[in-house]
């Protein structure tokens, strides 16, 4: 297995702007959990740019041995099989029940047959503490609930990456520490990024770092980082 | 001055060419979409095409029905008015199979769909890419063409063909109920009339315009979805391109298809 999850070389990002205008160097080890905190929009640009969401401007982003593919929509397809996202502002689907949310890219992404999504997402739903809801949609449950459904959908993917974009901001910090281990079950490595200082997460991560005016301020761990 | 209108002009005709091959690409990345459909989403994917037809076809029958009785029955006052229906003649029966089967019911069913699921389509999609749920499924491994427009172009498509000729139909009812309680024309004389002036032939069209137009639509109206920005505010103006490229789209077909049929 590569010891190497997720690599950044002297990349930018999509759009220039002031908090992120030097190349980003970063290299995430394989397995575990690692946190990395910074402020919103590095946050929301890493974690677009790993998933394949956004290109880079410059350098080039490397995830599971491979160059996320941009416009070959089967190599994409492929690619993201790979991986279990969840995206702020969550991005539930709103006219699904947040069951047919977590069933839907498992059948769409070829990951699993109705019948094997449906007991995935159950299981997912289930262990995020939000199968009691899962025929509600996304407007009719609380933000914790949403940000739940959200989790248990990039959990029930199974992936070798689980990407997480402050996941744990609307939940409350006792629950934290079991989601997490269901995370960890879920995934070979687990990346949870954060603009918030979370003492919760550090304690339960691998090793994590911290951005602020484009230094690093702090990091732990057995990583590279620029 | 002038050269302002001409470089206006210019403008104007390369941004609608290059309008034209953007959406021509999206076609064909649907298509291939469709080509390389997972094989594990089919039961869900009939499921998604079922609603549509919900939506878009079943959902629009009561108002579709008094519109095309109304449209019936205008058409056979006209034609009394200009004095067509004075004694038994072939042309009642001409002017519906011209007018109302070739022409009216495919259009008028477009325009009514362009107005109740066009505009549903757009907003829909236009509202998830603004909320970021469409990055958050292509993140977690679905192709939007696949899950969001595939169904929507085969559902509305199949709706547009079916209710042109649920249209149809009533318009003749419509005006054969017109026709014999204003003039004194029996329903029987026509119908005859009506069965003289029209083929097969004009069916197979209908079905056949039905569904140019109803997959031009959501094609359309979810291209301008989900390619229309992403700011609150670009989800009127998803909706209105939308439609209005739709109405555009129905209208230069119409005129396509009655050079190539009958020019």
């Amino acid at each position: 297995m590569n010891d190497v999850a997720v690599s950044l070389d002297a990349v930018l990002p999509p759009v220039a702007y002031a908090d992120w205008s030097r190349p980003l160097d970063l290299a995430v080890p394989a397995g575990g959990l690692g946190l990395v905190e910074a402020t919103a929009q590095r946050a929301a640009d890493i974690v677009r740019l790993v998933a394949g969401v956004h290109a880079p401007r410059a350098g080039v982003v490397r995830v599971l041995g491979e160059v996320p593919p941009v416009g070959d929509r089967r190599g994409v397809q492929a690619f993201r099989r790979r991986l279990g996202v969840a995206l702020l502002p969550g991005g539930l689907t709103s006219n699904l029940s947040l069951r047919m949310n977590v069933i839907v890219p498992l059948v769409y992404g070829g990951l699993a047959d109705a019948g094997e999504a449906a007991r995935r997402a159950d299981a997912a739903l289930a262990a995020c503490e939000v199968a009691h809801v899962g025929a509600l949609r996304p407007a009719d449950v609380s933000l914790d609930l949403r940000q739940r459904a959200a989790l248990a959908r990039a959990v029930a993917r199974e992936p070798e990456l689980l990407l997480l974009e402050e996941p744990f901001g609307s939940i409350d910090q006792d629950d934290v520490p079991a989601l997490l281990e269901t995370c960890r079950r879920a995934a070979g490595t687990v990346l949870v990024v954060t603009h918030t200082e979370d003492h919760v997460l550090r304690r339960h991560a691998g090793w994590h770092v911290e951005w602020e005016n484009e230094q690093v301020q702090e990091f732990t761990g057995a990583f590279r980082v620029r | 001055m002038l050269a302002d209108v001409i470089a206006g002009l210019g403008r104007g005709a390369q941004g609608g060419g290059r309008e034209v091959a953007e959406v021509t690409r999206f076609v064909g990345a649907t298509a291939r979409a469709l080509g390389a459909y997972p094989a594990t989403a089919r039961g869900l994917w009939l499921r998604n095409i079922r609603n549509q037809v919900l939506f878009t076809a079943v959902q629009a029958l009561p108002f579709l029905t008094i519109l095309a009785s109304l449209l019936g029955v205008t058409v056979v006052l006209e034609a009394q008015a200009a004095g067509l229906l004075e004694g038994f003649s072939e042309a009642i029966g001409k002017v519906f199979a011209v007018v109302v089967v070739r022409e009216l019911g495919p259009l008028v069913t477009s325009i009514i769909v362009i107005g109740r699921s066009g505009t549903a389509i757009a907003a829909e999609l236009a509202t998830s890419n603004v909320l970021g749920e469409t990055d958050a499924m292509e993140a977690n491994g679905v192709d939007p063409l696949q899950y969001f427009v595939l169904p929507r172009v085969v559902g509305v498509a199949l709706s547009v063909a079916l209710l042109s000729l649920w249209f149809n139909f009533l318009c003749v009812v419509g005006g054969a109920a017109a026709a014999s309680f204003f003039s004194g024309i029996t329903g029987e004389e026509f119908l005859r009339s009506l069965r003289l002036a029209m083929t097969l032939r004009d069916l197979v069209i209908t079905l056949l315009k039905g569904a140019v137009f109803g997959a031009g639509i959501a094609v359309l109206c979810s291209y301008w979805g989900l390619f229309g920005g992403r700011r609150p505010t670009d989800i009127p103006q998803s909706v209105t391109r939308g439609v209005v490229r739709s109405l555009l789209f129905t209208f230069v077909v119409t005129a396509a298809f009655a050079l190539v049929l009958y020019g």
